[in-house]
């Protein structure tokens, strides 16, 4: 017995070896017309997000799927290897993983900020692209990087429309003035988070609007009674709220608790946004906005019968893997239009699938409209500056699209909410 | 039983670490070379945390607050001033002694699982602190490192310069324990670890000794900070002072074996090429790697407590035993 | 005025919880000498079993309290069986290692088995609210406060006033010494551990209108449990009560003075200040 640990272990180490040197070679360039185009996608499968992280792979494996049957991508079948990166250390080495090792041209990622920035390090070295459809950080396009194309909208936009829309048509319809309106800042506390929470708090000072509390919490918290007490002390007329769905669906709960709602209560995602707010709340959620992407619009919003189809063909094939959820997360509809676009839009426009190539095709294309119901310009930084947020408001149990004009859907009900405080 | 072991044979395991730089130039890609360069940098870690904690036998669960330290420290100064990190490694180091020497003062008195306790907290506050002083460390966003390569910025493009760099920063904290372990205050600190008041009966400084030892583990814990952070560009509070880190640092000491110098190298050699290839080819079912991992814990440490370095002697010690023996005849 | 004693009042129900949590971990230090890092793990296993038998039995946790129970001690009991027996005398370094090894392998199996997904149980008490004066409570909350503390005082009361209880409390003080009036040591130690383990799960159960079950929802409680008990006097039952009692107060002020984003690091350093200060405990024996 005694023998055998040591010898186990040489065989592990062997083993080790051998699978390196065995597996698949170095990073691969071109290939003939019968090699798979090899995509890789980067998410957290463990660890904290596993939820939206599986969901976006999910989204993703859904696109490579469609993309593959119609045809593949220039005449090659597109082969997608995934990769669990439960933080930013582990993104590091499975981003290595997927270049070096497997010989990926793309990667579809992150959910976490600070995953995508530790990938944008290895893909920038490597000249693999980086199609980047969940982390918000400003960073990730102000830093320099080449090869990260974001499809989203950067953090501080999305907090910044919010407060925006607050301090104009809200203060209206509330009849005060933005001088005098009264708004808390409440976020998870995150680098999503904190992204949001600071585009919006910049914008409200902007506009001179009263910014009387501002308090992050850790998304563990099971308590928000402390939370909600100090924030009612300050008396808000609003609520801006960056969280993930848990926390969103006990803040509203604590809030009602204490007969602390405000007048208005507006969620700048990721969890108000969430298909189960609405169904865990119940009617008291008629009223609550939401700012995030463009999420779960009717078909009509799209002009094209193919973009029409190719979104309901994705939702359909979604729900089957996930039939308790109502409609499909936003984070999974980002991540598939992130994977969708680029495979069917931008990759074609490409001369050859080199990096220099697929970067010149990513910064030169430019659609009007893509599945996530904004067009495609990149600007040089790689950020997609037709990407915009959109307000919208609960209604009935349904996602409603108040703002931008183009893609308005409905009227604002229940301003001021009617389970308000006072 | 372990300490006739540790007199002999710390030659086969120093032939061993001296000959490991070879391996990352054998590696067929940047992908091994990269786990080659995180087994060095945990092994080095794993090995300062030792130091202290394997030793005297008193856990420390919160070394990922002096981790953070190294890595904050070194990355403002040299994202705010230019500083270079190598003299922000010794300014880390410099305020990871101040922090140890105040935590260390106020809490090594504690009988085993207080101290622990306490280590888990102290990292916690440290954690929530560095989230909340935005300003300075940017929070919960991170700080990113430019990429600049060039020697003076510890930046690389290539993976073989961090793999000397790793493997040289494993060596010196080796170097370190080893001295250590002949010298008055290593015997002293095993001594108390043992058992304590038998050594302050026999005149060992029990609270001088724990904390020399202590900063020690906590400055050298924090030069690993650095080149960590100066390896992945990028440091958050929640990533790099998490509670998963400080389990790391003793998940390696004891799958290699507590308490001696080379353990925690055995260790890293071994779990940190097998957890990373874990989560590299088992990411179809979520968390199935992390499960594999603990299960594999779990048999190590129920059936194998004094970790794998003693069977790794006994192995050499019967090969050697088996080749004199031969020679005999 | 008001608001300080709502603040006070949120944060006593929260440690009431807390408390239940505790007075498990408390008795299996005290009593076994074991360190267990996955207690909050069995939490987390009794929610998602309350979530199932809510799900697709149609009972609410209240009404599966005592199936819950009684599976939480078949858990208990073979978690005491298979693991933790071999290592009643190893030093605590290693209790520590493998329990926080166990608690990885219980979150990810968790993870692997039912997802990521927040399993919530929304009852008709959920959001209900009770009103005593100007005070507002969460009924649910109140529910769990009653029952959590009338299980840690029933346990109590089974330590001071039965045989079995008086045979703990005998092997905690000596176990060599209970062992030689006839008591039967590692029985002892099963029940305590298995009683430890239900008591955590009941916790859980109490939770789980308030909070959804998934794999990570373990793991803060373990953590702070372990602080209650210390502040507790690592030993005593009804200290684990007031420890429990008063961290809930403390995360609560904190919370409403500083911030919540301070609410953790308070009462962690409130712990290092009982360490420093009073290491048997705020109401331990001295």
């Amino acid at each position: 017995m005694k023998k055998i640990l040591p010898v186990l272990l040489v065989l592990v180490l062997l083993a080790t070896t051998i699978t390196g040197c065995g597996g698949g070679g170095n990073g691969g360039e071109g290939g003939t017309d019968s090699e798979p185009f090899k995509v890789g996608a980067i998410y957290p499968l463990s660890g904290a997000n596993a939820l939206l992280g599986n969901q976006c792979l999910t989204a993703v494996k859904i696109a490579v799927d469609m993309v593959n049957e119609a045809g593949g991508v220039h005449g090659r079948q597109v082969q997608l290897i995934e990769a669990d990166a439960p933080d930013p250390t582990a993104a590091t080495t499975e981003a290595g993983r997927l270049v070096d090792q497997q010989g990926v041209e793309i990667i579809f990622g992150s959910l976490a900020s600070g995953n995508a920035i530790a990938i944008a390090g290895v893909t920038e070295r490597t000249g693999v692209s980086l199609v980047e459809s969940g982390g918000v950080a400003d960073a990730l396009t102000d830093s320099g990087f080449k090869n990260v194309f974001r499809i989203l909208d950067k953090g501080s936009l999305r907090g910044a429309t919010g407060a925006n829309y607050v301090g104009t048509a809200i203060a209206d319809m509330l009849g005060i003035a933005p001088s005098d309106l009264r708004v808390a800042i409440i976020h998870e506390e995150s680098s999503y988070g904190t992204s949001v929470a600071d585009g919006a708090e910049a914008k409200a000072i902007e506009l001179g609007m009263n910014v009387v509390a501002r308090e992050h919490y850790a998304t563990t918290i099971t308590d928000m009674s402390a939370l909600v007490l100090k924030i009612n002390e300050a008396k808000p007329d609003v609520l801006l709220s960056v969280n993930y769905i848990n926390d969103a669906i006990l803040l509203v709960d604590t809030l009602k608790q204490y007969n602390a709602v405000p007048k208005v209560f507006m969620g700048l995602g990721a969890g108000t946004t969430d298909p189960n707010f609405a169904a865990t709340i119940g009617a008291d959620s008629d009223g609550f906005f939401c700012t995030d992407m463009p999420t779960n619009l009717p078909l009509d919003v799209f002009k094209d019968e193919e973009m029409r189809a190719t979104v309901s063909a994705f939702r359909e094939a979604f729900l089957e893997q996930y039939p308790d959820l109502l409609n499909v997360s936003i984070a999974a509809e980002a991540a598939f239009a992130g994977a969708y676009t680029f495979m069917t839009e931008i990759l074609p426009n490409a001369e050859t699938l080199d990096p220099e190539s697929i970067r010149e095709a990513a910064l030169t294309t430019k659609l009007d409209m893509t599945t996530l119901g904004f067009g495609w310009d990149l600007g040089d930084d790689g950020q997609n500056y037709a990407a915009s947020a959109n307000i919208n408001q609960w209604q009935g149990g349904e996602v409603v699209t108040i703002y931008p004009e183009k893609l308005k859907n409905g009227d604002v009900i229940n301003v001021p909410l009617p389970i308000a405080s006072e | 039983m372990i300490n006739k072991l540790l007199s002999k044979n710390n030659s086969v395991l120093w032939i061993i670490a001296l000959a490991s730089i070879i391996v990352p130039f054998f590696l067929p890609n940047r992908y091994f070379q990269d786990i080659a360069v995180m087994t060095f940098l945990w092994a080095g870690l794993a090995c300062s945390w030792n130091l202290y904690s394997g030793y005297c036998n008193r856990l420390s669960i919160g070394h990922a607050a002096y981790l953070g330290i190294g890595a904050y420290s070194s990355t403002l100064l040299y994202v705010n001033f230019g500083i270079s990190p190598w003299i922000g490694m010794i300014a880390g180091g410099a305020i990871s002694a101040v922090a140890a020497l105040i935590i260390g003062g106020t809490t090594l008195r504690l009988r085993g699982t207080f101290f622990v306790l306490s280590t888990i907290a102290f990292a916690e506050i440290l954690k929530v602190m560095t989230i909340t002083s935005k300003d300075i460390t940017k929070g919960a966003l991170g700080v990113f490192i430019p990429y600049e390569p060039g020697f003076s910025n510890m930046i690389w493009a290539s993976k073989i310069p961090y793999a000397f760099l790793t493997w040289i920063y494993m060596i010196i904290v080796l170097l370190i324990c080893v001295k250590m372990e002949r010298s008055k205050l290593g015997y002293s600190l095993i001594a108390v670890g043992e058992n304590q008041e038998a050594a302050e009966n026999l005149g060992v400084n029990s609270s001088r000794t724990m904390l020399i030892a202590f900063v020690m583990s906590a400055v050298l814990t924090s030069f690993g900070g650095t080149i960590y952070a100066q390896y992945i560009m990028f440091i958050e509070p929640t990533s790099v002072m998490s509670l998963m880190n400080s389990i790391n640092f003793i998940l390696l000491a004891i799958t290699g074996g507590m308490g001696t110098a080379f353990g925690p190298m055995v260790g890293s050699f071994i779990l940190t090429p097998i957890s990373n290839l874990l989560r590299g080819y088992l990411s179809s079912v979520s968390g199935l790697h992390t499960f594999v991992l603990g299960l594999i814990l779990i048999a190590i440490l129920l059936f194998r407590p004094d970790g794998i370095l003693p069977q790794l002697k006994l192995f050499f010690n019967g090969l050697i035993k088996k080749s004199k023996a031969t020679k005999g005849v | 005025m008001e608001q300080i004693l709502q603040v006070f009042i949120s944060g006593i129900f929260s440690g009431g919880v807390y408390a239940l949590v505790s007075v498990g971990l408390a008795l299996i230090f005290g009593i076994i000498g074991l360190v267990n890092f996955a207690h909050g793990e069995y939490l987390m296993l009794a929610m998602y079993f309350a979530y199932w038998m809510y799900n697709i039995i149609g009972l609410d946790p209240y009404q599966s309290l005592l199936i819950n129970l009684a599976v939480m001690a078949i858990i208990g009991y073979l978690t005491y069986k298979i693991i933790m027996e071999r290592v009643l005398e190893a030093d605590h370094s290693i209790q520590i290692i493998l329990t926080l090894a166990l608690s990885m392998v219980l979150q990810n199996l968790a993870l692997m088995l039912w997802k990521a997904d927040y399993r919530n149980i929304r009852i008709d008490m959920t959001t209900d609210t009770t009103h005593i004066g100007f005070l507002t409570l969460s009924t649910p909350r109140v529910v769990a406060f009653v029952i959590a503390i009338g299980a840690s005082v029933l346990l109590y009361m089974f330590l001071q006033k039965t045989y079995t209880g008086a045979a703990m409390r005998a092997v905690a003080q000596n176990g060599k010494a209970a062992q030689l009036m006839g008591i039967n040591l590692k029985r002892t130690y099963g029940l305590a551990f298995t009683i430890g383990i239900s008591l955590v799960g009941l916790a859980g159960l109490l939770l789980s209108p308030i909070y959804p079950a998934f794999p990570l929802v373990g793991s803060n409680f373990s953590t702070l449990a372990f602080i209650v008990v210390v502040i507790g006097g690592l030993t005593s039952i009804p200290g684990a009560i007031m420890g429990g009692l008063l961290i809930g107060v403390v995360e609560s002020f904190a919370g409403y003075f500083a911030g919540p984003a301070y609410q953790q690091a308070a009462y962690f350093l409130l712990f290092i200040l009982v360490l420093i200060f009073k290491p048997n405990g705020l109401f331990g024996r001295s």
